[in-house]
């Protein structure tokens, strides 16, 4: 029915069926949009957010989210800027999977600030001395880089590239992508790094407050450390399940096997960043402030068995895996590697968000904690179902893998 | 946000942040107006069909970019970087040069008609020279095959002047459509007929001679033999019986005889068009 509209020589599912697959997705995206819609109209009275928890759901999300999608600019970063070409196999999924992250995190953040008519007073009266401020002003100026970056991708559909001037534009934005890579990747550094200091500055809350170089926080860098190491693992996990799903092979296996090690050699600087940066934190910081590291680790729901797994389990190990060069070789390693890193970032964000603001800050607080509403539940699934429709449409009519149908067919012959 | 806003101070913070979020902002904007200053540019200088063309061949699979000298024996394993036009080939002098110390084993194991006074284009055309320099423009037997009997054809106008390269016919068939690209760069003077073999006449126009990037000769029936290889392994991957392994006379209709090809991809491969 829509052939037509899919590039020559890719097999896809049938219509009705793709009709189908989305059709969960798009009750789920449209349960998200009349949560949203009647969020931003009548505030944020059905959430469980309150003046002790601030930052809730929605914030761990954002974290994890624009984190994970930091394959797209480190990928373009690699690419266009350090050559490695073959890595142009996975860079289109990078572009999009960026802009679901970029766009997605950018509506729940809306939401969550809520007064939607006011928006543009973020962007009006800045104040410079928040690290919220680096943070949205990066975060938009690199949605309309990954926007630039997507439009060629769209410009190359089967039937849009028969109008010859969406080709000599498409050419024309191609030869200026170095420069968006670049500019890309310096927002994102700064964005990724404005968000973990936005942490580390808080020295009224001593289990996130860190000391650091200059007005940067260690936090700061962590963010940036582990926002790189993850972004090339969630890509390498997304193109192994959309593979997997669509029963094709999409990508040469050593791009994969590329895509793992990057991450394991990342993560390991970053788990040795990190673990400096506990032990100084233990030793030098909270001795500093009156503290005793023991004091934030006796609470029933965050014990020191939190610490343990995001270091070993989420960090050391799958460092240890993915470094591996014959373990990379090998699917089972690879995609246990890749899910690991994946889940190790999202605990990091959830402990930094949500075990700071349980810790009890003055003599008279107690330890409290948060359970997410359901309208919270609707926007956070709202905005994956949404990445899922995203993805899914791109997937079937844009030419997202350039060596598909090659490898398609070497598979046919063997 | 700006020294107009009433909370913006001529400070270190102001001045650095802001000085930064514009500067990338600008730089943002500018290289967007110089991708639409080139892209204004190119339209207008009608660059378009040799962009549309560069960006074809650079999506073409490696198997359809190999050198017309591969074809004479006088390189192997070579794939061309240069849109098939030798002229700008830095090596092309070079195999021209070789090509007369080497001799290749022509033959042609299936009955296709390749008249020796034609030139052809990888995208399966002819070119016939006729009286006045008046060129004839049709479909060779190989695409004539593939494609079948036609439904319906949209050939240029009279008067329309084609560059070379440019996708100025449009044949179809139920889903299946092809566009064809024209292997010389001329006016067009006559519109033909693909069910009477040929498609278009035109007069050629440009300084450079035309047929350097045509193939003809026993060059062309290497490269013929190369075509038919490359449709046995297409029409093999569909899960068909293998056929032409040696010699025979390939079928009329091709698509007819083989349904279940991925006739889409081959009509878009036989024409050069990747999209």
């Amino acid at each position: 029915m829509d052939k037509g509209f899919i590039s020559r020589g890719l097999e896809r599912t049938d219509f009705w069926k793709f009709v189908l697959w989305l059709l969960p997705w798009f009750l789920l995206a449209a349960w998200g949009a009349m949560t949203t819609k009647d969020l931003l109209l009548h505030g944020l009275y059905p959430t469980n957010m309150d003046n002790r928890f601030v930052f809730g759901l929605w914030i761990i999300f954002d974290l994890t989210i624009i984190a994970l999608g930091a394959g797209a600019f480190f990928l373009g970063f690699l690419t266009y800027l350090m050559r490695q070409r073959d890595l142009q196999q996975v860079l289109n999924t990078a572009v999009i999977v960026g802009f679901v992250c970029y766009s997605g995190a950018i509506v729940t953040l809306a939401v969550d600030v809520g007064q939607p008519i006011r928006a543009w007073f973020a962007f009006w009266h800045a104040n410079v001395h928040s690290m919220l401020t680096e943070v949205t002003f990066c975060i938009t100026c690199y949605l309309i880089v990954l926007l630039i970056e997507y439009i060629p991708i769209i410009l190359k559909n089967r039937r849009l590239r028969i109008i010859p001037s969406f080709l000599v534009l498409e050419f024309n934005l191609h030869k200026i992508m170095f420069l968006f890579a670049g500019i890309g990747a310096f927002l994102s550094f700064f964005h990724q790094g404005s968000l973990g200091g936005m942490f580390g500055v808080l020295n009224g809350r001593p289990f996130a407050f860190r000391e650091g170089v200059g007005i940067w926080p260690t936090t700061f860098f962590l963010f940036i450390l582990s926002a790189i190491a993850v972004g090339p693992s969630f890509i390498m996990l997304i193109v192994m399940t959309v593979s997997r799903i669509s029963r094709k092979r999409l990508v040469e296996p050593q791009i994969l096997a590329k895509l793992g090690r990057i991450s394991g050699i990342l993560l390991a600087v970053y788990i040795v960043a990190k673990l400096i940066d506990t032990v100084v934190w233990i030793f030098v910081t909270l001795p500093g402030t009156g503290f005793d590291a023991a004091e934030f680790y006796h609470h029933e729901l965050f014990g020191v068995w939190v610490l343990f797994l995001e270091l070993t389990v989420f960090g050391l190990l799958p460092a240890t895996i993915l470094l591996n060069r014959r373990r990379v070789q090998r699917t089972g390693w690879l995609v246990t590697g890749g899910i690991l890193t994946c889940l190790g970032i999202a605990l990091n964000r959830f402990v930094v968000t949500l075990q700071t603001q349980s810790m009890p800050t003055l003599s008279f607080d107690s330890f409290m904690i948060y359970r997410p509403s359901s309208q919270e539940w609707a926007v956070l699934l709202g905005v994956v179902a949404y990445g899922v429709i995203l993805y899914s449409v791109s997937f079937r009519y844009l030419n997202l893998f350039p060596r598909e149908h090659e490898l398609q067919s070497s598979l046919g012959r063997n | 946000m700006l020294p107009t806003a009433y909370e913006f101070n001529w400070d270190l913070g102001h001045v650095i942040f802001f000085g930064v979020f514009y500067g990338i902002l600008t730089t943002v904007l500018v290289a967007l107006g110089v991708a639409t200053f080139r892209w204004l540019a190119d339209l207008r200088r009608q660059t378009a069909t040799a962009i549309e063309w560069e960006k074809t061949f650079q999506d073409l699979p490696l198997e359809r970019r190999h050198c017309r000298h591969e074809f004479d024996g006088t390189v192997t394993d070579c794939i061309c970087n240069h849109g098939f036009d030798c002229a700008s080939c830095p090596r092309h002098p070079e195999f021209i040069e070789a090509k007369w110390n080497t001799t290749a084993a022509v033959s042609a194991p299936v009955e296709l008609r390749l008249p020796a006074d034609r030139l052809y284009h990888r995208g399966h055309t002819w070119v016939e020279s006729g009286p006045e320099g008046i060129l004839t423009v049709g479909l060779d037997d190989f695409a004539e095959r593939c494609f079948g009997p036609l439904d319906h054809a949209v050939l240029p106008a009279r008067g329309k002047v084609l560059q070379a390269g440019e996708r100025s016919v449009v044949l179809k068939r139920g889903s299946l459509c092809a566009r064809v690209s024209t292997p010389v760069a001329g006016e067009v003077v006559e519109q033909g007929d693909p069910e009477h073999g040929w498609l278009y006449r035109l007069r050629p126009t440009g300084p450079t001679p035309w047929v350097e990037n045509l193939l003809w000769g026993s060059e062309a029936l290497v490269w013929m033999v190369h075509e038919l290889d490359w449709l046995q392994q297409n029409l093999n991957s569909a899960g068909e019986t293998p056929t032409l392994a040696d010699g025979g006379t390939l079928v009329d209709d091709l698509v007819q005889a083989y349904p279940d090809a991925d006739w889409d991809r081959i009509w878009g491969q036989v024409c050069l068009d990747v999209g």
